[in-house]
Protein backbone atom coordinates (compact mmCIF):
# COMPACT_ATOMS: atom_id res chain seq x y z
CA UNK A 1 0.00 0.00 0.00
CA UNK A 2 2.79 2.19 0.67
CA UNK A 3 4.03 2.26 -2.84
CA UNK A 4 0.81 3.87 -3.76
CA UNK A 5 0.61 6.79 -1.71
CA UNK A 6 2.48 8.56 -3.86
CA UNK A 7 0.34 8.16 -7.12
CA UNK A 8 -2.84 8.42 -4.97
CA UNK A 9 -1.67 11.88 -3.73
CA UNK A 10 -1.09 12.92 -7.48
CA UNK A 11 -4.27 11.73 -8.04
CA UNK A 12 -6.25 13.56 -4.91
CA UNK A 13 -4.64 16.53 -5.74
CA UNK A 14 -5.13 16.82 -9.03
CA UNK A 15 -8.76 16.27 -8.32
CA UNK A 16 -8.52 19.36 -5.10
CA UNK A 17 -6.65 21.53 -8.08
CA UNK A 18 -9.53 20.49 -10.26
CA UNK A 19 -12.56 21.47 -7.93
CA UNK A 20 -10.48 24.42 -6.60
CA UNK A 21 -10.35 25.76 -10.29
CA UNK A 22 -14.11 24.44 -11.11
CA UNK A 23 -14.94 27.61 -8.91
CA UNK A 24 -15.98 30.19 -10.94
CA UNK A 25 -14.33 34.07 -10.05
CA UNK A 26 -16.69 36.81 -8.99
CA UNK A 27 -16.95 38.66 -12.10
CA UNK A 28 -19.82 41.42 -11.32
CA UNK A 29 -18.93 45.12 -11.47
CA UNK A 30 -17.16 43.82 -15.30
CA UNK A 31 -19.74 45.95 -18.35
CA UNK A 32 -18.10 43.75 -21.29
CA UNK A 33 -20.01 45.86 -23.55
CA UNK A 34 -19.06 49.01 -22.24
CA UNK A 35 -15.37 47.72 -22.80
CA UNK A 36 -16.25 46.51 -26.46
CA UNK A 37 -17.60 49.92 -27.07
CA UNK A 38 -14.54 51.84 -25.89
CA UNK A 39 -11.61 49.33 -26.99
CA UNK A 40 -13.57 49.61 -30.77
CA UNK A 41 -12.76 53.32 -29.58
CA UNK A 42 -9.44 52.69 -28.54
CA UNK A 43 -9.10 50.96 -31.99
CA UNK A 44 -10.05 53.32 -34.21
CA UNK A 45 -7.50 56.18 -32.44
CA UNK A 46 -4.84 54.07 -32.67
CA UNK A 47 -5.17 53.56 -36.71
CA UNK A 48 -5.01 57.50 -37.22
CA UNK A 49 -2.21 58.43 -39.01
CA UNK A 50 0.38 60.18 -37.12
CA UNK A 51 1.12 62.36 -39.18
CA UNK A 52 -2.68 63.75 -39.93
CA UNK A 53 -3.29 63.77 -35.89
CA UNK A 54 0.09 65.99 -35.31
CA UNK A 55 -1.49 68.33 -38.06
CA UNK A 56 -4.86 68.55 -36.15
CA UNK A 57 -3.35 69.06 -32.80
CA UNK A 58 -1.52 72.02 -34.41
CA UNK A 59 -3.64 73.35 -37.23
CA UNK A 60 -5.87 75.59 -34.78
CA UNK A 61 -3.30 76.92 -32.49
CA UNK A 62 -1.46 77.96 -35.96
CA UNK A 63 -4.65 79.26 -37.21
CA UNK A 64 -5.55 81.40 -34.38
CA UNK A 65 -1.75 82.92 -33.66
CA UNK A 66 -1.67 83.74 -37.37
CA UNK A 67 -5.11 85.89 -36.67
CA UNK A 68 -4.24 86.86 -33.68
CA UNK A 69 -0.92 88.58 -34.94
CA UNK A 70 -2.58 90.01 -37.95
CA UNK A 71 -5.04 92.04 -35.60
CA UNK A 72 -2.30 93.13 -33.40
CA UNK A 73 -0.37 94.79 -36.56
CA UNK A 74 -3.88 96.16 -37.68
CA UNK A 75 -4.62 97.49 -34.33
CA UNK A 76 -0.85 99.33 -34.08
CA UNK A 77 -1.75 100.88 -37.49
CA UNK A 78 -5.15 102.16 -36.82
CA UNK A 79 -3.25 103.53 -33.60
CA UNK A 80 -0.51 105.76 -35.52
CA UNK A 81 -2.41 106.47 -38.16
CA UNK A 82 -2.01 110.38 -39.19
CA UNK A 83 -4.76 113.02 -39.05
CA UNK A 84 -7.21 112.69 -41.90
CA UNK A 85 -5.96 114.65 -44.72
CA UNK A 86 -7.66 116.84 -48.21
CA UNK A 87 -6.39 115.65 -51.51
CA UNK A 88 -6.65 118.14 -54.20
CA UNK A 89 -8.01 117.34 -57.46
CA UNK A 90 -6.07 117.83 -60.71
CA UNK A 91 -7.05 121.61 -62.32
CA UNK A 92 -8.22 122.29 -58.92
CA UNK A 93 -6.47 125.85 -57.12
CA UNK A 94 -4.85 124.87 -53.62
CA UNK A 95 -5.91 126.63 -50.11
CA UNK A 96 -2.98 128.53 -51.04
CA UNK A 97 -4.77 129.72 -54.64
CA UNK A 98 -2.12 127.77 -56.71
CA UNK A 99 -3.20 125.60 -59.31
CA UNK A 100 -1.32 122.31 -59.21
CA UNK A 101 1.35 123.62 -61.61
CA UNK A 102 1.89 126.40 -59.89
CA UNK A 103 2.44 124.19 -56.80
CA UNK A 104 5.31 122.94 -58.29
CA UNK A 105 5.59 119.84 -56.25
CA UNK A 106 1.88 119.59 -55.79
CA UNK A 107 0.82 116.94 -57.37
CA UNK A 108 -2.34 115.34 -58.45
CA UNK A 109 -2.81 113.72 -55.03
CA UNK A 110 -1.00 116.27 -52.87
CA UNK A 111 -2.48 117.04 -49.72
CA UNK A 112 -3.07 120.91 -48.17
CA UNK A 113 -2.91 120.55 -44.05
CA UNK A 114 -6.89 121.45 -43.73
CA UNK A 115 -9.58 123.94 -43.34
CA UNK A 116 -7.40 126.38 -40.77
CA UNK A 117 -4.39 126.03 -42.83
CA UNK A 118 -6.92 126.90 -45.66
CA UNK A 119 -8.28 130.13 -44.22
CA UNK A 120 -5.34 131.78 -42.78
CA UNK A 121 -4.10 131.76 -46.94
CA UNK A 122 -7.09 133.59 -47.58
CA UNK A 123 -6.04 136.25 -44.95
CA UNK A 124 -3.00 136.40 -45.90
CA UNK A 125 -3.42 137.14 -49.35
CA UNK A 126 -6.40 139.22 -49.72
CA UNK A 127 -5.62 140.77 -52.75
CA UNK A 128 -5.75 137.33 -55.45
CA UNK A 129 -8.70 137.67 -56.27
CA UNK A 130 -10.37 134.74 -56.53
CA UNK A 131 -10.19 133.69 -53.14
CA UNK A 132 -10.29 129.80 -53.06
CA UNK A 133 -11.63 129.25 -49.57
CA UNK A 134 -14.16 131.68 -49.27
CA UNK A 135 -16.76 129.25 -48.62
CA UNK A 136 -18.68 130.40 -45.66
CA UNK A 137 -20.89 133.77 -44.60
CA UNK A 138 -18.28 134.80 -42.11
CA UNK A 139 -15.49 135.01 -44.49
CA UNK A 140 -17.15 136.14 -47.64
CA UNK A 141 -18.49 139.14 -44.94
CA UNK A 142 -15.16 139.93 -44.18
CA UNK A 143 -14.19 139.64 -47.25
CA UNK A 144 -16.31 142.31 -48.07
CA UNK A 145 -15.82 144.74 -45.50
CA UNK A 146 -12.09 144.48 -46.50
CA UNK A 147 -11.65 144.88 -50.13
CA UNK A 148 -15.34 146.18 -50.83
CA UNK A 149 -16.35 145.91 -54.66
CA UNK A 150 -13.24 144.27 -55.48
CA UNK A 151 -14.92 141.10 -53.22
CA UNK A 152 -17.08 140.74 -55.98
CA UNK A 153 -14.73 140.26 -59.29
CA UNK A 154 -15.60 137.34 -60.80
CA UNK A 155 -13.04 135.13 -62.60
CA UNK A 156 -12.40 135.91 -66.25
CA UNK A 157 -14.23 133.20 -67.20
CA UNK A 158 -17.63 133.22 -65.27
CA UNK A 159 -16.91 137.26 -66.61
CA UNK A 160 -17.45 135.85 -69.96
CA UNK A 161 -20.46 133.66 -69.28
CA UNK A 162 -21.87 136.45 -67.20
CA UNK A 163 -21.58 138.52 -70.13
CA UNK A 164 -23.09 136.55 -72.71
CA UNK A 165 -25.75 136.07 -70.35
CA UNK A 166 -26.64 139.89 -70.28
CA UNK A 167 -26.47 140.41 -73.28
CA UNK A 168 -29.08 137.99 -74.35
CA UNK A 169 -30.14 135.01 -75.62
CA UNK A 170 -27.44 133.72 -77.92
CA UNK A 171 -27.24 130.37 -80.14
CA UNK A 172 -25.88 127.20 -78.46
CA UNK A 173 -22.49 127.19 -80.97
CA UNK A 174 -21.77 130.57 -79.81
CA UNK A 175 -21.61 129.87 -75.91
CA UNK A 176 -20.21 126.47 -76.62
CA UNK A 177 -17.13 128.15 -78.34
CA UNK A 178 -16.92 130.71 -75.92
CA UNK A 179 -16.60 128.27 -73.16
CA UNK A 180 -14.76 126.63 -74.81
CA UNK A 181 -11.67 129.11 -75.44
CA UNK A 182 -8.66 129.11 -73.20
CA UNK A 183 -8.55 130.97 -70.15
CA UNK A 184 -6.12 133.68 -70.78
CA UNK A 185 -7.64 134.93 -74.23
CA UNK A 186 -10.88 136.34 -72.21
CA UNK A 187 -13.73 138.04 -73.91
CA UNK A 188 -14.31 137.44 -77.28
CA UNK B 1 2.90 43.77 -36.85
CA UNK B 2 -0.86 44.70 -36.79
CA UNK B 3 -2.44 45.82 -33.40
CA UNK B 4 -5.34 43.46 -31.40
CA UNK B 5 -8.58 43.08 -33.33
CA UNK B 6 -12.03 42.82 -32.04
CA UNK B 7 -12.16 39.18 -32.64
CA UNK B 8 -9.10 38.66 -30.79
CA UNK B 9 -10.03 41.04 -27.87
CA UNK B 10 -13.45 39.08 -27.94
CA UNK B 11 -11.43 35.82 -27.39
CA UNK B 12 -9.54 37.05 -24.92
CA UNK B 13 -12.24 39.08 -22.96
CA UNK B 14 -14.14 34.74 -22.79
CA UNK B 15 -11.06 32.88 -21.83
CA UNK B 16 -9.45 35.46 -19.34
CA UNK B 17 -11.18 37.90 -18.04
CA UNK B 18 -12.93 36.37 -15.11
CA UNK B 19 -9.40 34.90 -13.90
CA UNK B 20 -7.79 38.44 -14.54
CA UNK B 21 -10.33 40.11 -12.47
CA UNK B 22 -9.88 37.44 -9.76
CA UNK B 23 -5.48 38.06 -10.02
CA UNK B 24 -6.26 41.80 -9.84
CA UNK B 25 -8.67 41.31 -6.54
CA UNK B 26 -6.02 40.47 -4.56
CA UNK B 27 -4.51 43.79 -4.72
CA UNK B 28 -7.24 46.12 -5.02
CA UNK B 29 -10.65 46.78 -4.34
CA UNK B 30 -11.87 47.92 -7.72
CA UNK B 31 -10.28 45.26 -10.57
CA UNK B 32 -12.73 45.89 -12.93
CA UNK B 33 -11.58 49.19 -13.36
CA UNK B 34 -8.13 47.99 -13.69
CA UNK B 35 -9.27 45.07 -16.04
CA UNK B 36 -11.09 47.60 -18.21
CA UNK B 37 -7.75 49.87 -18.29
CA UNK B 38 -4.90 47.00 -19.15
CA UNK B 39 -7.73 46.26 -22.03
CA UNK B 40 -7.83 49.27 -23.59
CA UNK B 41 -4.37 49.93 -23.43
CA UNK B 42 -3.98 46.31 -25.30
CA UNK B 43 -6.32 47.89 -28.16
CA UNK B 44 -4.41 51.11 -27.92
CA UNK B 45 -1.36 49.42 -28.30
CA UNK B 46 0.26 49.84 -32.36
CA UNK B 47 1.01 46.04 -32.51
CA UNK B 48 0.12 43.06 -30.20
CA UNK B 49 1.96 41.61 -28.25
CA UNK B 50 3.99 38.34 -29.04
CA UNK B 51 2.19 36.57 -25.84
CA UNK B 52 -1.11 38.41 -25.32
CA UNK B 53 -2.09 36.64 -21.96
CA UNK B 54 1.26 36.87 -20.68
CA UNK B 55 1.71 40.75 -21.60
CA UNK B 56 -2.50 40.65 -19.63
CA UNK B 57 -1.10 39.10 -16.32
CA UNK B 58 1.66 41.56 -16.10
CA UNK B 59 -0.12 44.60 -16.78
CA UNK B 60 -2.78 43.57 -14.49
CA UNK B 61 -0.59 43.03 -11.84
CA UNK B 62 1.64 45.90 -12.34
CA UNK B 63 -1.66 48.35 -12.58
CA UNK B 64 -3.54 46.47 -9.22
CA UNK B 65 -0.36 47.04 -7.34
CA UNK B 66 -0.50 50.83 -8.37
CA UNK B 67 -3.69 50.93 -7.27
CA UNK B 68 -3.22 49.25 -3.91
CA UNK B 69 -0.88 51.85 -3.75
CA UNK B 70 -2.77 54.57 -4.22
CA UNK B 71 -5.30 53.96 -2.20
CA UNK B 72 -3.08 52.57 0.76
CA UNK B 73 -6.00 50.25 1.45
CA UNK B 74 -4.61 46.95 0.72
CA UNK B 75 -4.40 45.47 3.66
CA UNK B 76 -7.20 46.70 5.43
CA UNK B 77 -8.83 44.99 2.39
CA UNK B 78 -7.38 42.01 2.66
CA UNK B 79 -7.64 41.71 6.17
CA UNK B 80 -11.44 42.54 5.62
CA UNK B 81 -11.67 39.79 2.84
CA UNK B 82 -10.43 37.24 5.28
CA UNK B 83 -12.71 38.22 8.16
CA UNK B 84 -15.87 38.28 5.88
CA UNK B 85 -14.79 35.65 3.52
CA UNK B 86 -15.56 38.16 0.99
CA UNK B 87 -17.22 36.46 -1.94
CA UNK B 88 -14.03 35.96 -4.48
CA UNK B 89 -15.45 32.91 -5.57
CA UNK B 90 -19.39 31.96 -6.42
CA UNK B 91 -21.05 28.75 -6.36
CA UNK B 92 -22.51 27.07 -9.40
CA UNK B 93 -23.96 23.79 -9.98
CA UNK B 94 -21.46 20.56 -9.45
CA UNK B 95 -18.98 22.44 -7.30
CA UNK B 96 -17.37 19.82 -5.07
CA UNK B 97 -16.20 22.42 -2.67
CA UNK B 98 -17.69 25.12 -0.90
CA UNK B 99 -17.38 28.46 -2.74
CA UNK B 100 -17.13 30.47 0.38
CA UNK B 101 -14.84 28.65 2.23
CA UNK B 102 -12.68 28.06 -0.29
CA UNK B 103 -12.91 32.34 -1.19
CA UNK B 104 -11.95 33.03 2.60
CA UNK B 105 -8.98 30.21 2.74
CA UNK B 106 -8.09 31.53 -0.58
CA UNK B 107 -7.88 35.17 0.90
CA UNK B 108 -6.15 34.30 4.16
CA UNK B 109 -3.01 32.61 2.29
CA UNK B 110 0.55 34.64 1.88
CA UNK B 111 0.23 37.20 -0.95
CA UNK B 112 2.75 35.31 -2.95
CA UNK B 113 1.27 32.09 -2.61
CA UNK B 114 -1.96 33.23 -3.51
CA UNK B 115 -0.55 34.84 -6.64
CA UNK B 116 0.66 31.59 -7.81
CA UNK B 117 -1.81 29.76 -7.20
CA UNK B 118 -4.61 32.21 -8.83
CA UNK B 119 -2.22 32.28 -11.89
CA UNK B 120 -2.00 28.79 -12.30
CA UNK B 121 -5.28 27.30 -11.37
CA UNK B 122 -7.91 30.51 -12.84
CA UNK B 123 -5.26 31.90 -15.10
CA UNK B 124 -3.94 28.05 -16.52
CA UNK B 125 0.04 30.15 -16.84
CA UNK B 126 2.70 27.56 -16.96
CA UNK B 127 5.15 27.77 -14.25
CA UNK B 128 7.91 30.00 -15.86
CA UNK B 129 5.40 32.51 -16.72
CA UNK B 130 4.36 32.72 -13.20
CA UNK B 131 7.90 33.24 -12.30
CA UNK B 132 8.70 35.84 -14.82
CA UNK B 133 5.50 37.80 -13.58
CA UNK B 134 6.31 37.30 -9.80
CA UNK B 135 10.15 38.06 -10.63
CA UNK B 136 10.95 35.05 -9.20
CA UNK B 137 13.11 31.89 -9.99
CA UNK B 138 11.02 28.47 -11.37
CA UNK B 139 11.49 26.15 -8.39
CA UNK B 140 10.33 29.59 -6.25
CA UNK B 141 7.32 29.89 -7.73
CA UNK B 142 6.68 25.80 -7.79
CA UNK B 143 7.46 25.87 -4.02
CA UNK B 144 4.91 28.55 -3.28
CA UNK B 145 2.31 27.00 -5.20
CA UNK B 146 2.60 23.30 -3.48
CA UNK B 147 2.73 25.31 -0.41
CA UNK B 148 -0.83 27.00 -0.72
CA UNK B 149 -2.22 24.26 -2.15
CA UNK B 150 -1.56 22.11 1.01
CA UNK B 151 -2.62 24.92 3.23
CA UNK B 152 -5.67 25.04 1.02
CA UNK B 153 -6.36 21.34 1.50
CA UNK B 154 -6.08 21.49 5.23
CA UNK B 155 -7.94 23.80 5.34
CA UNK B 156 -11.24 22.50 3.03
CA UNK B 157 -10.25 19.12 4.15
CA UNK B 158 -13.51 18.94 6.27
CA UNK B 159 -15.95 20.89 4.04
CA UNK B 160 -15.09 18.84 0.84
CA UNK B 161 -15.40 14.98 1.37
CA UNK B 162 -14.40 14.04 -2.27
CA UNK B 163 -10.92 15.44 -1.58
CA UNK B 164 -11.08 13.96 1.98
CA UNK B 165 -7.88 11.52 2.60
CA UNK B 166 -8.19 8.48 4.83
CA UNK B 167 -5.15 6.57 3.16
CA UNK B 168 -2.79 8.74 1.78
CA UNK B 169 -1.73 10.82 5.05
CA UNK B 170 2.12 9.98 5.47
CA UNK B 171 3.03 7.69 8.63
Amino acid sequence: MSEHEPANRSAELTAFEAALAALAPRVEGFDRQRLMFLAGQASVLRERPAGRARGARWGWPAAFSAMTATAATLLVMLSIRSEPTVAARDGEPNAAGQSPAEGGAVGPAATVAGPAAARETANQAPDRGEAASADSYAELRERILRQGDDAFRLRPQALAVATAVAEGPLPYHVLLERLLQPRSGGRQ
Amino acid sequence: MAGVGPEMLRQLLDAHAAALVLYARQWCQAPEDVLQDVFLALMRAPAAPDNPVGWLYRAVRNKALNAARADRRRARHEATAAEHGAPWLVASEGDRLDAASAAAALAELPADEREVIVARLWGSLAFEEIAKLGGTSLSTAYRRYQQGIATLREKLEGICPSTNRQTDRPS
